[in-house]
C-alpha cells in the first residue's frame, strides 16, 4: 500500500480537493440555498475511491474539508461540521456503489454521491442549529445535486479515462 | 366479465360506502348550549354538546342549580340574620367554634373530610381553618392592609385542622378553639364543579365544558371529535398564554398570586397565604393542577403553590393520575413527567423552560 | 450512462418533488401565529410582537459582526447582515407559521410562535 507512486499520487488529489474546497467556498452562490455548491472537490474523492477504494476515498474526503477549512479559516465551525458530514456520508455511499452494484456508472455514483453529500449536510445543520425547520431546503438541495453529480462524474469520468491511458491507475 | 349484475352490485356496495362515510363523518348532528351565571364571586360558564337542545338546555339547568346549593351551603360572609346565613353550613359551623359540634349536609361533610385528607397529605399546606388569619389581611375588604405580627400571631394560633373533629355517625363538626374560622374557598368552587359535572354526565351529552373561573372540568369531546384544549395564562401578562394543555374527562385549576392582591409599597400580597407561616406563600407565581375530580384539582392547586416548587412537584409525582405545571418565583416554568406530550409551552424571553 | 444511472436520476427527482409537496403540509400552518421568535445559538434572544399596522427595525449582534431585523405588520425578514453567505437576506419576508429564516453562520434563526386554539382559559 505504501508505494511511492501511489503516495505521490494521492498527496496530489488530496492538494487538488483542498484547493478545489476552497475555491468553491469563495464563489458567489448562484442560488438562494444554503449548501447549494458545484462539489467540484468531490471529483477528486471519486477518483481517489474508483483507483484505490474506500478507505482511501474517505481518508481523501476528510482531509480536504480539514485542509480546506484551515486554510478558509472555519475550522471547527459549523459549516466545517457540515462539510465534514456531507463528505463523509457522500464517500460511504459512493464507495458502496461502487463496490456493490455494477450497473451504476460513474455518473450515477457522483450523482448518488452528491444528493447523499447534501443531505448530510442538512442533517448535521439541523443537528448543530436545533432546528427541523431547516428541511424546509431538502427537496431543492436533492434536486439540484443531479446535475451537479453528473458533472462532477463527467469530469472525473473524463479524468479517469486519461490517466488509465497514462497507465497510472 | 362485466355483467349488469356485477355493476349493479358494485354500484350498491359504492353507494353503500359513501352514505355510511357521510353519516359517520361529514353530518355532525352535534348541537352546543352555553350557559352562563354569576356564582361564587365569579362567573360561571357550562357548555354542553349532544343531539337535543332541549335535553341540553335542561340539564345545564341543573347543574347551575346544584353549584347554587352548593354556594350556599358554603357561603362564609353571609349576613347574621337573614335566611342565606341559616342556609350556610360554614356560618353555622363557624359561629359555634368553641361550643357545641354542629350537624351539616351531606356535601359540606364530605368537603370536609376531603380537607381532613389533604391536610394530612400535604403536610398542613391545605388548611381550611385558616380562616382568622386571611380575616386579619382582609382581602377584598376596604381595609386590606399589612396584618400586624401580635395579631398575625394570635390568629396563627386558630389554624390547625387538626382542631377540627368530624363525626361521621352523626355527621356533625367541631372547631375545637373559640375564634376558629374555616374557609372553604380554596375547594368549594372545584367541589360545585365537580358536582356539577356529574350531574352533566348523563345519556345525551357528548361533551360538556364547566368553566367557574378558571376552575376547569370537561366531559366527553366536543363537537369536532377533538380533545378539549385549555389554554394556561401567563401569571404577569393577562393578555398572554403561557402555553396550553390537553385534557381529557379531567379537571384543571390553576392557583395564582395574580388573582387577588393589594400592593404596599414595591411588595405584593396576595390572597394565598400559608398556614406555616401566615404571609402569602412566595414561591411561586401559578401553580395548575390537572386530575380528574376537581375539588381535589383545586386543593391541590393551593396546596402546591404553597409548597416550595420542588415538594410541590414532588408531591404530584407521587400522587396518583396527578399533574401539575408550576412557574415558580423565579420565573422558571416546570411541570410533573405526565405532561411531557400533553402541553404546549410557548416560547417566551421571559421565563425560562427546559423541554427536556 | 447506464440504465440504472437514469432510473436514479428519475427516482431522485421524483422523491424531490414529492418532498417539495409534501413537506409543507408537515408544518404546522394554519395555527394563529402571536410573535415572532429569534432564535440565537439555541437561546431565545429576542420576541417581536407582530401588531398589524406597525413596523420596527433593530439590529443584533451576530458572530461576525452585526445583522438587522426589520418588520411591517406581520411580515418579518432579515435586511442585511455581515454573514458570509447572506442567505438569510435573500430569503427575504417570512408570513406564515411554519416559514423560518436561518442564518447558519450566525446560527440564528426565525420563526412565528403560534398557539393552538383553545376552548377555556384556566389561571
Amino acid at each position: 500500500m505504501l508505494n511511492t507512486r501511489k503516495l505521490v499520487f494521492f498527496s496530489l488529489l488530496v492538494t487538488l480537493g483542498t484547493t478545489l474546497h476552497v475555491f468553491e467556498a469563495v464563489l458567489p452562490n448562484p442560488l438562494p440555498f444554503p449548501g447549494v455548491k458545484l462539489g467540484l472537490a468531490n471529483i477528486v474523492t471519486l477518483l481517489a475511491i474508483y483507483m484505490y477504494g474506500l478507505r482511501e476515498g474517505l481518508v481523501v474526503a476528510v482531509l480536504r474539508v480539514l485542509l480546506g477549512s484551515l486554510l478558509i479559516g472555519t475550522l471547527l465551525s459549523v459549516s466545517f461540521m457540515m462539510s465534514l458530514t456531507g463528505a463523509v456520508i457522500s464517500s460511504l455511499v459512493m464507495a458502496l456503489l461502487y463496490k456493490y452494484i455494477r450497473a451504476f456508472s460513474i455518473l450515477g455514483v457522483s450523482m448518488a454521491g452528491a444528493v447523499s453529500h447534501n443531505v448530510g449536510q442538512l442533517l448535521m445543520a439541523s443537528y448543530l442549529i436545533e432546528t427541523k425547520s431547516i428541511f424546509f431546503y431538502l427537496p431543492v438541495l436533492i434536486i439540484v445535486g443531479l446535475p451537479t453529480g453528473f458533472l462532477t462524474g463527467y469530469i472525473s469520468r473524463m479524468l479517469f479515462m486519461y490517466l488509465q491511458k497514462q497507465n497510472m491507475s | 366479465m362485466i355483467t349488469k349484475k356485477r355493476l349493479a352490485g358494485m354500484a350498491f356496495a359504492v353507494i353503500l360506502m359513501i352514505s355510511v362515510i357521510y353519516y359517520g363523518l361529514i353530518f355532525d348532528r352535534t348541537r352546543e348550549y352555553a350557559g352562563e351565571e354569576f356564582l361564587m364571586d365569579t362567573l360561571v360558564s357550562i357548555k354542553t354538546y349532544g343531539n337535543d337542545a332541549e335535553h341540553l338546555k335542561q340539564v345545564t339547568g341543573q347543574a347551575f342549580a346544584e353549584m347554587r346549593r352548593i354556594e350556599d351551603l358554603t357561603d362564609r360572609f353571609a349576613e347574621p340574620g337573614t335566611p342565606e346565613y341559616a342556609d350556610s353550613d360554614v356560618c353555622r359551623i363557624n359561629e359555634q367554634a368553641g361550643k357545641t359540634p354542629v350537624a351539616v349536609s351531606e356535601d359540606v361533610f364530605a368537603i370536609l373530610e376531603l380537607s381532613q385528607k389533604y391536610f394530612a397529605l400535604t403536610k398542613g399546606a391545605f388548611d381550611i381553618t385558616i380562616g382568622p388569619v386571611i380575616d386579619v389581611w382582609g382581602f377584598g375588604k376596604p381595609d386590606q392592609q399589612v396584618p400586624g405580627e401580635e395579631m398575625l400571631k394570635n390568629a396563627l394560633v386558630l389554624v390547625n385542622n387538626n382542631d377540627m373533629v368530624l363525626d361521621k355517625q352523626h355527621r356533625t363538626v367541631f372547631l375545637k378553639k373559640t375564634g376558629m374560622v374555616i374557609d372553604l374557598g380554596g375547594i368549594a368552587k372545584g367541589y360545585a364543579t365537580q358536582r356539577a359535572a356529574d350531574i352533566l354526565k348523563q345519556d345525551g351529552i357528548s361533551g360538556a365544558l364547566i368553566n367557574a373561573g378558571g376552575n376547569i372540568r370537561v366531559l366527553g369531546r366536543k363537537a369536532k371529535k377533538t380533545p378539549w384544549r385549555i389554554g394556561i395564562q401567563d401569571p404577569r401578562d393577562s393578555s398572554r398564554l403561557l402555553g396550553s394543555v390537553e385534557l381529557d374527562e379531567e379537571s384543571c385549576v390553576t392557583s395564582g398570586d395574580y388573582h387577588r392582591y393589594f400592593m404596599s409599597g414595591q411588595t405584593r400580597y396576595h390572597h394565598i397565604i400559608s398556614p406555616y407561616s401566615g404571609y402569602p406563600a412566595g414561591e411561586n407565581m401559578s401553580v395548575t393542577v390537572i386530575t380528574k375530580d376537581a375539588a381535589v384539582a383545586d386543593i391541590l392547586s393551593t396546596a402546591l403553590f404553597i409548597l416550595s416548587p420542588q415538594d410541590a412537584l414532588m408531591l404530584a409525582e407521587e400522587l396518583e393520575d396527578t399533574e401539575a405545571l408550576l412557574v415558580t418565583a423565579a420565573k422558571q416554568i416546570l411541570h410533573t413527567g405526565g405532561l411531557k406530550n400533553k402541553v404546549e409551552v410557548r416560547e417566551k424571553e421571559a421565563y425560562h423552560y427546559d423541554k427536556s | 450512462m447506464t440504465r440504472a444511472d437514469k432510473n436514479l436520476i428519475i427516482s431522485v427527482f421524483l422523491v424531490g418533488l414529492v418532498l417539495y409537496f409534501v413537506l409543507p403540509l408537515f408544518t404546522e400552518t394554519g395555527l394563529k401565529k402571536t410573535q415572532a421568535i429569534i432564535k440565537q445559538e439555541g437561546k431565545i434572544v429576542k420576541t417581536v410582537p407582530l401588531t398589524e399596522n406597525e413596523s420596527s427595525r433593530f439590529t443584533l449582534q451576530g458572530k461576525n459582526g452585526p445583522f438587522t431585523v426589520e418588520t411591517q405588520g406581520g411580515h418579518i425578514r432579515i435586511l442585511e447582515s455581515t454573514c458570509p453567505d447572506k442567505f438569510c437576506v435573500k430569503r427575504g419576508w417570512i408570513s406564515s407559521p411554519g416559514e423560518t429564516i436561518i442564518c447558519v453562520p450566525y446560527e440564528v434563526i426565525i420563526f412565528f410562535d403560534t398557539e393552538s386554539p383553545v376552548d377555556a382559559i384556566t389561571g
